[in-house]
């Protein structure tokens, strides 16, 4: 008996929505959604690090499904306390720390200049996506207390 | 507001590793690691690698598995504005993959799911024909109105096979205040037909048109096309176009929508519909009205190809379950114009050549090696497209209609269409157009999974187009059609079309319109809200086939569920599911939207299947008394009674150390060695019942005695020893199967009469061979005086036989048992209702909706034996039931059934 026979399968799971045949590979590009859609948050330069350790020695640009396992049952395990989704309380102090005059929330612009200038910058489609769910159209804010909410709710 | 340039990191501040670890600044240097500038950092927690010392360097120490070196770039400062943008990012990052993830696997199941049900359609038609060969054994009298093609049935039926006869018997009323179509037809006509449905489509044309329009373009059909493949070119003429439509599935916005963006058709703009117009939607009846008027106008640049839903017993499906052709003509119509889209249906080309270099079909490429166009031109399509798949010819025409590219090389069996689809290959692909002289194929028949209008595939030699957007309005994907101009070049037009009432209100005479730009619509669809209703539309499905398939599914678990703990791990109960609903889906994700699993990893399945109930949808819709249920079960415990020896026996040899208690294991092998005579489901059904889950263990005494034997003659005030007698009779009698046969032999006048003498004569015989619970002379004679209610001497037997009843004294327990072997027999009606349907229409080649009880009953008789056949648990009804359910469904008593009203019952509902 596999101690980790349902994570496997959860992890299966996950990896068959972007393996469409049913080879046991998918495209690289898409390890970062299938390792997120796992409840897993890591920074961009992890994530790369990650696909260069699970690529065959001549990449190819396809991840084959057992190299991806062993990863993500490590990432779900041993290193799971690395990776785990910020608690709302984290996010909100976050947001904080962006919010320097305590207002309690940022404009639209500068929560799009932040999020194109600092950390790993979003690319333009990514800041849109974001705004578009996270900005009071009425008053072109984000209320990041109730963001928070939504960023570590399900 | 934005923060400024920050200082320089130093030693002791607080840091983020990577947006995630915290740690303290330690040092700051160069080091033997690598290149650049590194910082040295003490962690929060033991989630390090080192104390400080790594490589045989040192450049600070803290405790054991607390350190860790990074480049400088990989850290932030806490509370600085990088990593805080950092943690929001990967946040974010994170909510947008997940649910993009979702969406996508929300759409793949919903997506299986409808290809089961269509495919659910090729297994019953195999049921079907085992049906339809059964009753003609039964019944070689009746007129069989189910054939191979739509031309028998329709000849059945009463609809003449001359296309320029359909029609000409209706008249217009001069009350009809819809649009008139002339002959021959003009331009004006057909423009005053679009005009109207553009602005009413609720409002259907008259019938008359519809037969006519549809005589004449079988007409056209049958004339132009010697062969099963058309040819069409792109037109010409300057500015010449051919707009190739996939799948509409009666979503008449859509192609509203597709005429206005890319016109009407004409002399320079040809239409080629590539199938599945049928089905799903409320409007196919409409688009095909569209389409072939304008195709009688012009007909070298209208066409239709076959769609796997341009088929007979498909359309005659409901809509929930992948039909709905049957019942959209019906609610405006009749079902002699059914027939009639039939007939045309099997006119329609296979597939069609354009300019002699692309491939239109529904479906895809045959699965067999070195097929020419010329092999597709000599396939007979004048029938319903085969399910077997056996025969060269049949998979030529099943592969054209059903089958889907694949990435991989080769042929592959299709996973969810079921089994006779296949998927074909590029290599496939790349070969049939090499040997063809072709250079691209389009097709269609399966929303993209990209969820745009199209895509390509196997290096850009095939198309999938498709065309209904929002499909069913689940899944949000785009609809596009293929443009063609003159030199072949193409390009792809895709849209979301608005809701068919916006499209109406822009065809309003001005002054009603309220959207003022249609072209501005571009929805953009919430992926999060699309996914959870995806989500509910699968599992509230789900649900509906566990009801259906509760018998598979328990004996499945309760096999593996060695110690009868009413449990098993969460990995079984998925391949559970997998095999007994027959459907392979994400079992895994779907499992928490079903079921509970505990701490062990165990569900509680007996808990599970208890909760899956058919009963409370299919039961209130049926038009039964509500004694039936009741009827129903008495004879399921007269099964048991009547092997009441026989089975006490067995059970006592199961019960070794005599506490008089079984296991439920054991009980049913003593019931199956007893041979009872009870369909298995029925059994099974009583079993999950009656045994009681904590001890998991049953009384036999208290099981067979719990049954009491009333009879309905006689005096009702009898007191309590006059029961017990009638009782004790009621099991004599019940416990052989040749009561009446006994007392026929004492009956020497056949005048069906006997007399007290006879009577006492019957009960020696029928007491042979018992030792216990004989009854002496003085009962017996007892027992006269309280059957012979008129104290007349003589005794109707056939009556006195009927009388006795069996019924189960524990009330909750006989509501339970009741609940479950309801339950069994509906699941297994809902579950063949298509097939029965079929049983009946071979007894109603007029389809009038109705057929006599005795043809009821032979039908359900059919759909019994045939399941019999197939896994040798038999069918769900014992004769005797048989006829207690005709009884019953016959609610009017005049000989009749509604069969219609009856089947409408176990149709899936809607899900809101």
């Amino acid at each position: 008996e596999d101690p980790n026979y349902e994570l496997k399968k959860k992890i299966r799971d996950a990896f068959q929505v972007f393996d469409r045949d049913q080879k046991g590979v998918c495209d690289e590009r898409e390890i970062g959604t299938i390792i997120r859609s796992l409840n897993i948050y890591p920074a961009e330069k992890q994530l790369q690090r990650w696909i260069h350790e699970i690529e065959e020695e001549e990449p190819t640009g396809f991840i084959m499904y057992e190299k991806f396992e062993t990863l993500a049952v490590r990432l779900l395990t041993d290193e799971a306390i690395n990776h785990k989704r910020n608690s709302e309380d984290e996010i909100l102090k976050a947001f904080q720390v962006l919010d320097k005059d305590k207002k309690g929330y940022l404009d639209a612009e500068d929560l799009q200049t932040l999020m194109t200038t600092y950390g790993e910058k979003f690319m333009p489609e990514e800041v849109k996506e974001m705004l578009a769910a996270a900005v009071d159209t009425e008053m072109g804010r984000v209320y990041y207390e109730d963001y928070a909410e939504i960023l570590a709710g399900d | 507001v934005l923060p400024g340039n920050e200082p320089p990191l130093a030693v002791g501040e607080k840091v983020v590793i990577m947006g995630k670890r915290k740690g303290t600044v330690r040092f700051i240097g160069e080091t033997v690691y690598g290149a650049g500038e590194w910082v040295g950092v003490e962690l929060e927690k033991p989630t390090g690698t080192h104390d400080g010392f790594v490589n045989g360097q040192r450049y600070f120490t803290c405790p054991p598995k607390y350190g860790v070196y990074v480049q400088r770039q990989g850290v932030t400062r806490v509370n600085s504005s990088a990593a805080a943008a950092s943690q929001i990012q990967s946040m974010q990052r994170g909510r947008k993959d997940r649910q993009e993830a979702e969406f996508k696997r929300a759409f793949q199941t919903w997506n299986a799911l409808e290809k089961a049900e269509e495919n659910q359609y090729l297994s019953q038609s195999v049921v079907s024909s085992r049906v339809e060969s059964l009753l003609k054994s039964y019944s070689p009298g009746a007129a069989s109105v189910n054939g191979n093609s739509a031309v028998s049935v329709a000849t059945a039926a009463g609809v003449s096979t001359n296309f320029s006869e359909w029609g000409a018997n209706l008249t217009v009323a001069s009350s009809y205040t819809g649009p008139h179509v002339t002959w021959p037809l003009t331009l004006e006509s057909v423009q005053g037909v679009l005009n109207h449905i553009r602005t009413k489509p609720d409002i259907p044309i008259h019938e008359k048109y519809v037969c006519e329009i549809v005589g004449r373009a079988s007409q056209l059909f049958q004339q132009r096309m010697k062969d099963s493949v058309h040819d069409m070119n792109v037109p010409t003429e300057e500015g010449g176009k051919m707009v190739i439509v996939g799948d509409t599935h009666g979503q008449l916005a859509d192609f509203l929508w597709v005429l206005k963006q890319n016109g009407e058709p004409g002399p320079k703009i040809a239409y080629l519909m590539n199938g599945d117009i049928a089905d799903r939607g409320d409007y196919a009846c409409e688009i095909f009205i569209i389409v072939l008027l304008f195709m009688l106008l012009y007909p070298d640049r209208v066409s239709i190809n076959r769609g796997n839903h341009e088929n007979l017993e498909m359309n005659r499906r409901p809509a929930e379950v992948g039909g709905g052709f049957y019942e959209e003509i019906a609610r405006k119509y009749d079902a002699a114009v059914f027939m009639m889209f039939q007939q045309l249906f099997e006119l329609l080309p296979l597939a069609t050549v354009v300019s002699k270099r692309v491939l239109v079909v529904h479906g895809g490429l045959p699965r067999r090696e070195g097929v020419l166009i010329q092999h597709l031109r000599t396939i007979n399509r004048r029938r319903q497209c085969p399910v077997s798949t056996d025969g060269i010819e049949d998979a030529l025409m099943f592969d054209l209609m059903w089958a889907d590219p694949q990435d991989q090389n080769g042929i592959a069996r299709a996973s969810h269409r079921g089994s006779n689809c296949i998927c074909f290959g590029p290599d496939v692909t790349k070969r049939f157009l090499g040997t063809n002289g072709l250079s691209l194929v389009i097709r269609s028949h399966e929303v993209p999974e990209n969820l745009r209008g199209f895509e390509d595939r196997h290096e850009g030699r095939l198309l999938t187009v498709f065309t209904a957007s929002n499909y069913c309005g689940s899944t949000g994907n785009y609809g596009a059609v293929v443009v063609f101009q003159a030199d072949l070049s193409f390009s792809v037009e895709e849209h979301m079309a608005p809701d068919l009432e916006a499209v109406v209100r822009e065809y309003l005479p001005e002054g009603a319109r309220v959207v003022a730009d249609l072209g501005g619509t571009k929805v953009q669809m919430d992926k999060g809200r699309l996914a959870t209703n995806m989500r509910e539309e699968v599992i509230a499905k789900i649900k509906d086939r566990i009801a259906m398939a509760k018998d598979d599914l328990w004996w499945y678990w309760s096999q593996l569920d060695r110690s009868d703990t009413g449990k098993v791990t969460a990995a079984v109960w998925r391949q559970g599911m997998i095999s007994g609903l027959q459907l392979d889906l994400p079992w895994f994700s779907l499992q928490k939207d079903l079921i509970e699993v505990d701490e062990e990893g165990y569900v509680d399945y007996k808990d599970f299947l208890r909760r899956s109930n058919a009963l409370d949808k299919t039961h209130s819709a049926l038009s039964m008394h509500e004694g039936w249920e009741k009827e129903i079960v008495n004879r399921a415990y007269e099964a048991f009674l009547a092997k009441d020896l026989t089975l006490q026996q067995v059970l006592r040899t199961f019960d070794a150390d005599g506490d008089g208690l079984v296991s439920a294991k054991e009980f049913r092998q003593a019931i199956a060695a007893a041979q009872v005579d009870l369909p298995e489901m029925q059994m099974n059904a009583v079993l999950r019942a009656i045994v009681p889950d904590e001890e998991g263990q049953l009384r036999v005494e208290s099981f067979l005695e719990r049954f009491q034997v009333v009879c309905s003659l006689g005096d009702k005030s009898s007191n309590s020893a006059d029961k017990a007698l009638l009782d004790r009779i009621g099991r004599i009698l019940i416990g052989t199967g040749s009561r009446v046969a006994v007392f026929r032999t004492m009956d020497l006048d056949q005048d069906g009469y006997v007399d007290e003498k006879e009577f006492l004569r019957a009960l020696e015989l029928l007491e042979k061979g018992r030792t216990s619970g004989l009854l002496s002379r003085e009962e017996k004679q007892r027992a006269w005086g309280l059957i012979d209610v008129n104290k007349d001497g003589h005794l109707n037997y056939l009556e006195f036989c009927a009388a006795f009843k069996v019924v189960d004294t524990d009330t909750t327990v006989s509501q339970r048992v009741t609940n479950e072997v309801v339950e069994s027999i509906l699941a297994v009606l809902q579950k063949h209702a298509g097939t029965l349907s079929y049983a009946f229409r071979y007894f109603d080649p007029k389809g009038k909706g109705s057929v006599s009880r005795e043809d009821f009953k032979t039908g359900m008789r059919a759909l019994n034996a045939s399941m019999a056949g197939a896994n040798g648990t038999g069918g769900p009804l014992t004769d005797d039931q048989l006829e207690v359910f005709a009884d019953f469904v016959d609610t009017d008593g005049d000989g009749n059934i509604d069969y219609q009203e009856f089947l409408n019952a176990f149709n899936p509902k809607k899900v809101a």
